[in-house]
């Protein structure tokens, strides 16, 4: 499969999961009480947005399965980079957080910290390698 | 690892988008590998050398030990 197409795929499936987890995560912080989402409703609700999230990994493990092993290795290698940027920073958090006192971070971004940490490096080594994706 | 790729695809008037869709693999792959920055697979390497009706050996030179 050419990258271009792989790319079509995975934009395809991303792009509608994200919709789906941004309009669920407001509909469930702010319409809760007009939409009587309150109480046990709340934990079925919120499986929404968790299940958005399950179809983007999805999606992402279906690109780099579709694209061919030269540029599958150019995206294992930044989501292990990736993945140690986000493991860095939880553990060091957590450390400062034991011993510092240091105020608790929501635990809820470290999902977009991850997709930021590994898009800029995505980013950077196909630009080194010439590619387009 | 050194490899032939570049000569044996010129040799046949072919581009790099050309032997990348012979190859099902997209030209930046064939660019990695002809420049040495990426060692293909064994069956990658494999069907390169099919393709080119080459012994492995001649297209791909054993890295010393």
């Amino acid at each position: 499969m050419t990258p271009e197409r792989a790319t079509y795929r995975y934009f395809a499936v991303l792009i509608p999961a994200q919709i789906v987890f941004l309009v669920a995560s407001i509909v469930i912080a702010y319409g809760g009480p007009a939409l009587r989402l309150e109480g046990w409703r709340l934990y079925p609700a919120t499986l929404v947005p968790i299940l958005a999230l399950l179809v983007t990994f999805w999606a992402h493990w279906r690109f780099v399965w579709d694209v061919d092993e030269f540029i599958r290795l150019v995206h294992i290698k930044a989501l292990l980079a990736g993945l140690a940027v986000l493991m860095i920073f939880a553990t060091s958090w957590g450390l400062f957080e034991v011993y510092a006192k240091a105020p608790a971070f929501p635990i809820f971004w470290l999902t977009p910290l991850f997709w930021a940490a590994y898009g800029l490096i995505a980013t950077v080594l196909s630009w080194r390698e010439g590619l387009s994706v | 690892m050194q490899n032939r790729v570049k000569a044996l695809r010129q040799a046949r008037g072919w581009s790099q988008a050309a032997l990348g869709e012979r190859l099902d693999v997209s030209r930046q792959t064939i660019n990695a590998i002809e420049a040495g920055r990426h060692d293909p697979s064994l069956a990658l390497a494999f069907r390169l050398a099919q393709l080119f009706e080459e012994p492995l050996e001649d297209v791909f030179d054993a890295p010393a030990p």
